[in-house]
């Protein structure tokens, strides 16, 4: 079920009126069974699958809790990850993989396996989640969970299961043994963070989308200005497409009385590149700090091997999110610019001495935020392009025919489109640079004389209705 | 106490949210929709005093091919893409606004009339002015996307208004008007389509499936005739004029003896019901055609003299009151 449908609208106060009218103790299996429903709505068999990793988790968890040795707990740790990696392979990697191995298969004359296999939407975020609270368990970090029913209302909770908030159990299992009493104050936050991420969605990352998709599917069509305004468009509509769907999963969750994790923080206000992913993705990053980067040694190494280090979490971290060479080199990438970053800090640093740029913090602040802002610009021709030939021509055709007012950029969406896109680009970047001058936007709101909070309701709410898309269109991330 | 207030506070909100939303609603219908050039039409049809002579509900090959300012006391209220559901409904619906303002309709019965992809077509968008949710649900059945389609265009037509926004400014007013006549100037014989426009064509009219008939759209043809002779209206069937080239394509799929012959009786069976073929009248005159199954502008202006002088000759109209040379 999508967040942004009729039948969410339809199936999300049902449950809340049920979870409220319900007693506490018959609760989570209101919101297991709703869970399940949510996914089931997508595709019914893949239930199992979500059911097998529950399974899986649930009892290695067990396993490493009633284990005596520590090589017991390792072969239970083992068992996880080999199945939750064994299931993502198989369903996300294994095609990307044989086609990649194409030349071993040909040279030995074995017939090239394929599976036709939908890839499971959600499969990285569940296994990630499931897999967080194995290691943790392993870790002594958490205890296992005896009730199975909790458990798997932990890996299923339908708010953030299909993209996110990847949740930790030290923070949202507890959760589901408190009491949450319906709450006036708090239905209209959750509601007011719903309403907010609906507006990045629909209004913003819908609206791009037929843009973008325009000059993206089509990498020989345009040349110059529409690429570059399709690859900014795509800038802010992955960002709302999945910075709206964590604010209505946060939202969701809060009128039940849940807090999930934030995951977005204003992203496009990083002065450096690691800066930004401790902005972008939240959950994911700190999954790959907490579970790959600090285990590899994260920076306390020699400094050849915390670069190592790096690129091999950001490598990961491409591949995470996609089978394909351009989602690798995405992630590559943006690990490459870290390390640079790191190495040439010294050299940047005086730089920056001589140009005087330290004597006007604000301007050098501005200088950085935009240089990082262009610099993860650029890795969306990557992130976006259906191929790397397809990456190539758009990245070539950029340079081709060049001219600053093209006809053509209104070619993929009329200028009524563009301008109502743009001017909710800009409110919702004057908000985020509010917030960022730490003006606290949702507070100033709720404080303000009714008739004025009211009128901002409902000017989100109409702005919703009369400028949003409502094609239905899926999540980006929820490929992933 | 604080329960009390917070249920007054809730209720008071969401009726001034009605309030705004009843406002915005009619505002689109008042600024908004009036641009639609179809509207217009409509509303000029309504507008006029006294009964028409004759009014055409077709789809493109009727909106393209007759000039009604070249029949005289004519509408054409033909509209893009319209199958005989939407066509039912919109008969139904003018009839019951503009009483007695119809003596006699023009009806297609074109080759690709009553297939199922164009015959069942009902296209919510331009159908909700006229069904009402009921009977929309009825044809759809009770689906999300029924249910969906009513949230949309019938709680909140105003919803995701850009595109009629774009379309109401008057530069694009103006621009649409210059490409619909820049479409009207093509000429088939100096621009023929290739195979593949021709088989995607096919594909528009008869789907992948290549069929012609529909019972479902029969069904709503038969209730055009109930509704005409309920309210005592006449009626011309016509097979509106198509190229060479479409002919030979769409007579692969489409038997041409056994669909003359399946029309004729329908139109025998019709009392009073008359048939006026001018499907191969142009075959010889690629020049006259925008494209394959569309008039131009000339072809559009020949066609429409020769249509009401059989019209007038059959009685259904009075002489043109203007006449223009091609």
């Amino acid at each position: 079920m999508l967040f942004n449908s009729l039948d969410f609208i339809i199936f999300f106060p049902i449950v809340v009126m049920g979870y409220f009218a319900l007693p506490f103790r018959f609760r989570w299996i209101l919101l297991l069974a709703a869970s399940y429903y949510f996914y089931g709505c997508w595709k019914a068999n893949y239930l199992i699958l979500l059911f097998a990793s529950t399974v899986l988790d649930y009892t290695a968890a067990l396993g490493i809790g009633s284990s005596k040795t520590p090589r017991g707990r390792t072969l239970f740790l083992l068992m996880s990850l080999i199945g939750n990696f064994g299931m993502l392979f198989t369903f996300k990697y294994f095609n990307f993989f044989t086609s990649n191995f194409e030349f071993l298969f040909d040279f030995y004359r074995i017939p090239l396996p394929a599976l036709k296999v939908l890839l499971p939407v959600g499969i990285s975020f569940y296994t990630f989640q499931t897999l967080s609270y194995t290691i943790d368990v392993y870790r002594g970090e958490q205890k296992p969970e005896r009730h199975f029913g909790y458990f798997a209302l932990y890996v299923t909770f339908f708010p953030q299961l299909v993209a996110g908030p990847i949740e930790r159990s030290t923070r949202l299992l507890p959760q589901f043994f408190v009491k949450h009493n319906f709450d006036y104050e708090r239905m209209r936050s959750g509601l007011l963070i719903m309403m907010v991420g609906f507006f990045k969605k629909l209004v913003i990352a819908d609206r791009l989308s037929v843009y973008v998709n325009d000059v993206y599917n089509n990498p020989g069509k345009y040349h110059g200005m529409p690429i570059i305004v399709a690859t900014y468009f795509f800038t802010f509509q992955v960002f709302c497409d999945f910075s709206g769907y964590s604010d209505i999963a946060i939202g969701s969750a809060r009128v039940m009385g849940y807090e999930l994790m934030e995951n977005f923080h204003r992203p496009f206000f990083s002065t450096s590149i690691s800066e930004f992913w401790h902005r972008w993705h939240i959950s994911l990053s700190s999954w790959l700090r907490d579970y790959l980067y600090i285990s590899l040694g994260g920076s306390r190494v020699s400094k050849l091997k915390w670069y190592r280090n790096l690129l091999v979490t950001f490598f990961l971290s491409g591949l995470w999110h996609g089978a394909g060479w351009t989602y690798v080199i995405w992630g590559t990438l943006h690990g490459v610019y870290c390390v640079t970053s790191i190495i040439t800090q010294p050299l940047r640093t005086r730089l920056h001495r001589l140009a005087g740029l330290t004597r006007v913090p604000r301007l050098h602040h501005v200088l950085k935020v935009l240089i990082t802002f262009h610099l993860v610009w650029i890795s969306w021709y990557l992130f976006r392009a259906s191929d790397l030939t397809a990456t190539c021509t758009l990245f070539m055709n950029t340079f081709k025919d060049f001219r600053l007012f093209d006809p053509a950029i209104f070619e993929p969406l009329n200028s009524v489109e563009v301008v109502a896109g743009v001017l909710a680009i800009l409110v919702m970047e004057t908000v985020h640079l509010f917030q960022e001058r730490r003006f606290a936007v949702q507070a100033w709101v709720l404080r303000q004389p009714l008739p004025l909070r009211w009128g901002i309701y409902y000017a989100m709410f109409f702005a919703i209705i009369a400028f949003g898309k409502f094609t239905e269109q899926e999540f980006i991330y929820f490929q992933f | 106490m604080n329960k009390m207030r917070t249920i007054i506070k809730t209720a008071a909100f969401l009726t001034v949210l009605v309030a705004i939303h009843a406002g915005l609603r009619q505002a689109y219908y008042a600024f908004i929709t009036p641009r639609d050039t179809y509207l217009q039409e409509q509303e000029s049809f309504t507008a006029h005093e006294g009964a028409y002579d004759v009014a055409l509900f077709g789809d493109s090959h009727a909106l393209l091919s007759v000039q009604a300012r070249l029949l005289g006391n004519a509408a054409n209220l033909s509209q893009l893409g319209e199958g005989y559901i939407e066509r039912y409904y919109k008969l139904d619906y003018n009839l019951r606004k503009n009483p007695g303002k119809l003596k006699t309709i023009i009806l297609p019965l074109d080759m690709h009339s009553f297939s199922p992809v164009w015959g069942e077509n009902f296209n919510i968008v331009s159908s909700s002015r006229y069904v009402n949710f009921a009977d929309y649900v009825w044809q759809t059945g009770f689906t999300t996307k029924a249910l969906r389609d009513f949230v949309h265009y019938y709680v909140f037509p105003y919803a995701d208004c850009t595109p009629e926004i774009y379309a109401a400014l008057p530069s694009n007013v103006r621009e649409k008007t210059r490409a619909g006549a820049a479409r009207f100037d093509r000429n088939l014989a100096k621009t023929p389509p290739n195979a593949e426009q021709i088989k995607k064509l096919m594909i528009t009219h008869y789907g992948e499936q290549r069929e012609w008939r529909s019972e479902k759209a029969l069904r709503y043809f038969n209730r055009i005739k109930t509704l005409c002779q309920k309210e005592n209206i006449n009626v011309v069937f016509v097979r509106f004029p198509v190229s060479k080239l479409y002919f030979d394509a769409a007579s692969e799929i489409v038997p041409i003896d056994e669909f003359d012959r399946f029309t004729q009786e329908l139109v025998d069976d019709w009392p009073g019901a008359m048939l006026l073929n001018y499907r191969g009248l142009y075959f010889d005159r690629d020049d006259l055609f925008a494209d394959l199954n569309h008039l131009n502008f000339e072809g559009s202006i020949i066609f429409s003299q020769r249509f009401a002088r059989d019209l007038t000759d059959l009685g259904a109209l009075h002489p043109a009151i203007e006449t223009a040379e091609p």
